[in-house]
């Protein structure tokens, strides 16, 4: 793979972390929080059109990728610039999908600009995708105790992508 | 054993490049060669030739939209799985596609 034009630092940003996920025990409100601090964090322009971005693509298909892991994601011109909102749950989100969900303790809620791009932020998405399937990335996100860890997994964890 | 795979989802962002992954590691794993070709939102990456579908021994096909290109993959040994399958559990995938294939 060439190198990212994005840097994954800057699509996770630290206002779009939340590693201690309370009171959001719905998939429903789970989004709409997720939502709140990419729009906190001046990554999407409207709410409401991404969430309806967002359950767009929920309804093409399952999101909840088993494991504990879900990723929501929409693409839409209410997006200003890609951005991933990072949440964790330590007792465990119930995550409902058409075709079967799960719990969910790792979401990741992707925001994509509808007029960019694809190279310029597929890689940096695909990449934290791909680090997904690993195990020794999966314990370092669940021992993270803060944003400055969740960066460093994420950095450290591309040494485990072997298509590279 | 050689295998070839092609991953693609809805949108082509999250479960092609998973899948892929998952796949990746579950050959490496079994000690089986692999390569894998991501139809995505970047249209064709790591491309598969037309050398690489024919010397491979099995092709697995983990698609959720129409394959593009699929007449690289006529009369050969296709194999099709669910993606999100591919992602949950990358060996269980791996070794059913290999018995399906008559391996």
């Amino acid at each position: 793979m060439k190198p990212s034009t994005l840097k994954i630092s800057e699509v996770v940003q630290p206002e779009t972390v939340d590693l201690d996920l309370k009171g959001h025990l719905d998939k429903d409100s789970l989004i709409r929080y997720l939502i709140s601090l990419l729009h906190r964090a001046g990554k999407i322009e409207s709410e409401e059109l991404f969430l309806q971005a967002v359950y767009e693509r929920e309804g093409i298909g399952p999101t909840y990728m088993g494991n504990f892991i879900a990723i929501p994601h929409g693409k839409s011109d209410t997006v200003i610039s890609a951005g991933v909102a990072f949440g964790r749950s330590a007792e465990g989100v119930l995550y409902e999908t058409d075709l079967g969900g799960g719990i969910a303790k790792l979401i990741f809620l992707l925001a994509i600009p509808d007029g960019m791009a694809p190279e310029e932020y597929v890689r940096v998405l695909a990449r934290l995708a791909r680090l997904l399937v690993h195990e020794e990335f999966l314990d370092a996100l669940y021992k993270a105790e803060e944003y400055g860890d969740v960066i460093s997994a994420i950095r450290s964890g591309e040494t485990l992508l072997e298509a590279d | 054993m050689r295998i070839v795979a092609v991953t693609s989802c809805a949108t082509g962002i999250a479960h092609s490049y998973m899948a892929a992954e998952s796949l990746i590691k579950a050959a490496k794993a079994a000690g089986d060669d692999i390569k894998v070709e991501i139809q995505g939102a970047m249209g064709i990456e790591d491309e598969l030739s037309r050398e690489d579908v024919e010397s491979a021994d099995l092709v697995i096909l983990a698609v959720d939209v129409a394959v593009r290109r699929p007449e690289r993959f006529e009369n050969r040994n296709v194999v099709e799985v669910a993606p999100l399958e591919a992602i949950k559990d990358g060996d269980a995938v791996l070794e059913q596609a290999k018995q399906k294939g008559g391996f």
